[in-house]
């Protein structure tokens, strides 16, 4: 046995708790751009930190982590097929509230519904954050 | 067609002598793989099945049966 392995294990074992602190910041973020878009226009600089909340936990949990402190066996650990697993069902949570958000943003565009300014913003921000808190949940129950 | 996959990995493993660190560690993936496999909460690939069998010197049918009562 080697003792290789073991970075990569408290790795894996801190990367649920961490995607889901950086999804729940992300959700909070989302919702304070929310409450600045409905005083007014957006700063540049708001949508910027805004995207880069969303940019952190989408990093932690689609990423290949350990480029530059993993050997290429810790990496493949990191990311074994269980992990695999947990992105493929955190892509098709995200990719159905984003489908949701969308068709609600189409029925708008053919003047069946009237959304709010921040609707966007909003659908963007929670189809990220659940694909950050499935991934993250899926990651704490199989601890 | 049945969902359901006999798992006697966790009694292999510890014939053999091995934690799940271990066994993990020899082929190459984490300890809570080996965990969710021996729980039956994940279905490995036959790539990782086949891993398994060398690892501990066995036929995969010695580590994962379909249940004979289907």
């Amino acid at each position: 046995m080697t003792d290789t392995p073991s970075r990569a294990e408290a790795f894996a074992a801190k990367r649920g708790l961490v995607c889901l602190l950086f999804s729940l910041a992300s959700l909070a973020f989302t919702g304070v751009t929310i409450m600045a878009l409905v005083d007014g226009p957006l700063h540049p600089a708001r949508i910027l930190l805004w995207a880069i909340w969303l940019a952190v936990p989408l990093g932690w949990v689609f990423g290949r982590p350990g480029g530059l402190q993993f050997s290429a066996r810790e990496r493949a650990i990191v990311t074994d097929e269980l992990v695999q697993a947990h992105q493929q069902r955190a892509t098709r949570v995200a990719m159905v509230v984003l489908s949701i958000g969308l068709a609600v943003q189409a029925a708008e565009a053919l003047g069946l519904v009237l959304l709010p300014v921040w609707w966007p913003v909003a659908a963007l921000g929670l189809g990220i954050a659940s694909a950050g808190l499935t991934f993250a949940i899926s990651e704490l129950r199989d601890q | 067609m049945s969902e359901r996959l006999l798992v006697m990995l966790r009694e292999r493993r510890s014939d053999a002598g091995l934690t799940q660190g271990e066994l993990a560690d020899r082929v190459g993936v984490s300890r809570k793989t080996i965990n969710t496999v021996e729980n039956g909460v994940f279905v490995p690939s036959t790539l990782l099945a086949l891993k398994l069998a060398a690892a501990l010197d066995c036929a995969v049918e010695a580590l994962f049966a379909l249940p004979q009562d289907e």
